[in-house]
């Protein structure tokens, strides 16, 4: 509570946006689940549910109208609870952090919540495929900026430590934010396949399909190659959550593999080698909806991943560029320890120094 | 608003077939319903009766159309002639867009089977098998006799266990008994409509005297339109009644009468009485008979194939495969596991494939018409012989296994 009142600067921030990290995570999946399981036009009315204030639906009605009465109102609740963590972070970054684009960042925050959750409502009350598909697409996004909030209200992010191991920023700098820009490109397809309209004509599926599997590729190049840059600077920071991209979207491909056979089957040049013959499809089992939901939260985690890799890969390319030179020759605790004095008012933890 | 109005349509329709004032009001109902329903919309079957990829000239293509919407509704609002046997109230629950209440058809098959159930939905192209084209009235896997439409059971037993090795999901999960007995009516109701376009084609395509009155020129299809509803309605009808079942049969109840019978089984599957099993499935049962046939649920494919194939892209939007034999050996069968179910397969054929049907031997057939066709044991014996497969190494066919029944 100290830090609360007393310090000009206070970990709230900090605090609040990884808890705003940590809710907005399940709340991808919860969405998901409503899509996978076609929840989302069970309740037809919005912002009330059934008639009732959102918040005032009996617990009874909630849990017991089925599934998908009970996944979509969570859906909302968990919403709307979203909501309140991006209005009580945006209150501490103005209340402690003086950086002035964080601000701006936490106004864009709130923006971006209340944008999302009239989407997903109008989406609801007009039943429109395209409002549904960019409410898909717009939930990593704001994912991705919570995440990249955390970044900057971290510690680390005011000091920087180890920026001049980075002798030229620039190509990795480029590099890392191509790499979150084809991740994002690559979840764009995929809610073109999730959503691929009735009306559609033959032949646009399969270029999506086309294309969301060669963008597979494409990213996994760029993300094992980001991986292998980012480790030659020797900073965990950086090396660590490359390295993860790296496994999550190996893990990812293996999904969206799977996310096809649960829909349509195995492809039939395995069946002939006796692979998977005998597999019925399922529409709607517990396993279907589990694979197509964590293949679609996974592409949010992965546009954050690599976005929070780019954040900091550009933060320590910009310190790096921003010091005299004659500092750049030696890097030792005296520098980084002025750095972090010169930095307005960062409380630098040893422990994040250590790494 | 639109309820009404194709309540009005359906009154009309059921009392219609004489005065043409009423039959000239239903059909301008009918267009009205026709474009207020514009969004979603049942998609026309270009390839027609004839082998013809043309369009119709656009007066006759709107004639049809409002033939159609006449007899059959929109995808939004079906109805059907009393006639038909279906239940409206199923069909609505069925159709219409996704909501509660309606909209089954659209959620749960269209991205594959297409709004119209021509099989065209966006994903088709992707599938192995292709989905099923309802237009065309056929479908594999029923418990009726050659040519027969399947039954309602047929149907629903699908939608429950999906067909294993394609696309066709298990909605056991997914939907409630009602629920598919909504979407059984409701396939039902496509596969009608499908087939009486393509008779209306016909109709339409010969009239060479196309007049401005647009109400004028679609009432003429009035009779037309009763007769081919009641033709195809009179099919579905007939097949409930006429499942298919084997006079019952002593099974062998000894491990060495059930050799016995897998050994017949395995003889006639080879060839005795000139039977042509490994033409397509091969000796060694794997499939790889060599067979080349594009036979598919839709009677046009394979003649195209085998006159004019350069013409098959213009005709089928989807590019044509041949049918591939099944590999037996995988103890896979798409049609149901169960003894009958092979029996019926077997004897039967697989409708709009090229597994061929049997001729069975009759009671007063004469000695030399009965050498040609095969008795009901004989079916069984291939039967027998079909389940043993999985468990016969492909490389020493001698060896049969003495129970297999225990190991399934
Ligand atoms: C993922 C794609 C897919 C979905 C969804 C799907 N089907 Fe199918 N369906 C298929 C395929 C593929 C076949 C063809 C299987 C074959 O030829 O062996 C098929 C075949 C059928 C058949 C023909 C069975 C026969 O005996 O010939 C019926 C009837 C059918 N589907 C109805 C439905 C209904 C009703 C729904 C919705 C509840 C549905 N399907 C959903 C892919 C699908
Ligand atoms: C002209 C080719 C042809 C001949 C002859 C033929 N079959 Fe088939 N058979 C097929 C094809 C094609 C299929 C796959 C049909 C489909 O599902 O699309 C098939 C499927 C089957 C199946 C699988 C049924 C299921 O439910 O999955 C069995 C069993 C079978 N055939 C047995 C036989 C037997 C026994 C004979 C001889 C009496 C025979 N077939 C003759 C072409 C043939």
């Amino acid at each position: 509570m100290s830090s609360f009142s007393s310090s000009p600067t206070s970990h709230w921030p900090r605090r609040l946006a990884v808890l705003l990290v940590c809710a907005t995570f399940p709340l991808i999946w919860v969405g998901g689940l409503v899509t996978t399981t076609d929840a989302g036009m069970a309740v037809s009315d919005w912002p009330t549910t059934r008639g009732y204030n959102m918040f005032l639906l009996p617990i009874g009605e909630w849990l017991g109208s089925g599934w998908k009465l009970f996944i979509e109102h969570s859906h909302r609740l968990f919403g709307a609870l979203v909501g309140m963590i991006t209005l009580l972070l945006a209150a501490a970054i103005w209340r402690w952090d003086g950086r002035r684009w964080m601000r701006y960042l936490a106004l864009v925050a709130v923006a971006a919540v209340i944008f999302q959750g009239v989407l997903g409502g109008l989406r609801v009350i007009e039943d429109e495929r395209l409002l549904a598909m960019v409410h898909g697409c717009f939930g990593p996004l704001f994912f991705t900026l919570a995440a990249a909030i955390a970044a900057a209200a971290s510690p680390w992010w005011r000091s920087a430590p180890g920026a001049l191991r980075l002798a030229d920023g620039r190509a990795l700098t480029i590099l890392a934010w191509l790499t979150a820009a084809i991740a994002y490109a690559q979840l764009v397809l995929g809610a073109q396949i999730r959503h691929v309209p009735l009306s559609a004509a033959l032949g646009w599926f399969d270029v999506v399909v086309f294309f969301h599997v060669l963008n597979a590729g494409v990213l996994l190049a760029h993300v094992v190659w980001l991986w292998r840059r980012c480790r030659r600077t020797k900073l965990a920071l950086v090396s660590a959550p490359s390295a993860w991209l790296v496994a999550i979207l190996a893990g990812q491909i293996a999904l969206g593999g799977a996310t096809w056979v649960v829909h349509f089957g195995w492809p039939q040049f395995l069946q002939d080698r006796g692979l998977g013959a005998g597999y019925v499809v399922q529409a709607q089992s517990a396993v279907q909806a589990a694979v197509t939901t964590a293949h679609v939260a996974l592409g949010s985690l992965i546009l954050a991943l690599s976005v929070l890799v780019a954040l900091r890969v550009s933060r320590l390319a910009w310190v790096a560029s921003n010091e005299p030179a004659s500092q750049k020759a030696t890097e030792d605790s005296r520098t980084t320890a002025r750095r972090v004095a010169a930095a307005p008012a960062a409380p630098v933890r040893a422990m994040e120094l250590a790494t | 608003m639109n309820g009404r109005l194709a309540n009005m349509i359906r009154r009309y329709v059921d009392g219609a077939g004489r005065g043409r004032r009423r039959a000239v009001l239903l059909l301008c109902a009918a267009m009205l319903l026709g474009c207020a329903n514009s969004d979603v919309q049942f998609r026309t079957n270009r390839q027609g009766k004839r082998n013809n990829a043309s369009n119709l000239p656009a007066q006759k293509q709107e004639k049809l159309v409002d033939g159609l919407v006449a007899a059959f509704g929109t995808p939004n609002e079906p109805f059907v002639w009393s006639g038909t046997a279906l239940d409206g109230a199923k069909l609505r629950r069925a159709a219409g867009p996704v909501k509660d209440g309606s909209g089954l058809y659209r959620e749960h098959c269209a991205h594959c089977h297409g709004v119209t159930g021509d099989g065209l939905g966006p994903t088709a192209r992707f599938l192995n098998p292709y989905p099923r084209d309802f237009r065309h009235g056929t479908f594999k896997f029923t418990s009726t006799g050659q040519g027969m439409k399947p039954t309602r059971d047929d149907l629903r037993r699908t939608l429950q266990e999906g067909i294993a090795g394609t696309a066709m999901p298990s909605f056991k999960v997914a939907l409630s008994e009602e629920e598919i007995a909504d979407l059984v009516e409701y396939v039902i109701y496509l596969s009608m409509r499908g087939e009486v376009e393509r008779d209306l084609y016909a109709a339409v395509d010969d009239d060479d005297e196309i007049g401005a009155d647009r109400a004028n020129e679609a009432a003429e299809l009035i009779e037309p339109i009763k007769e081919a509803v009641e033709q195809v309605a009179s099919q579905w009808n007939d097949a409930q009644e006429q499942v298919f079942n084997p006079p019952p049969r002593q099974r062998p109840d000894t491990p060495k009468d059930l050799a016995l019978s897998i050994e017949r089984g395995r003889a006639l599957f080879l060839g005795a009485k000139g039977l042509d099993c490994t033409k397509c499935h091969g000796v060694t049962a794997l499939g790889d008979g060599g067979n080349i046939d594009y036979t598919s649920t839709n009677p046009e494919t394979d003649e195209v194939m085998k006159t004019t194939p350069d013409k098959a892209a213009e005709l089928f939007a989807l590019a044509l495969r041949p049918a591939a034999p099944r590999n037996l050996r995988l103890n896979v069968f798409r049609g149901g596991r169960r003894p009958i179910d092979l029996y019926r397969r077997i004897a039967v054929g697989i409708k709009g494939t090229p597994m061929p049907g049997r001729q069975i031997v009759q009671e007063g057939d004469t000695p030399e018409a009965a050498e040609k066709k095969l008795t009901t044991e004989e079916i069984w014996n291939l039967v027998d012989y079909v389940l043993s497969l999985p468990y016969e190494p492909a490389s020493r066919p001698q060896k049969l296994p003495t129970d297999h029944r225990a190991v399934n």
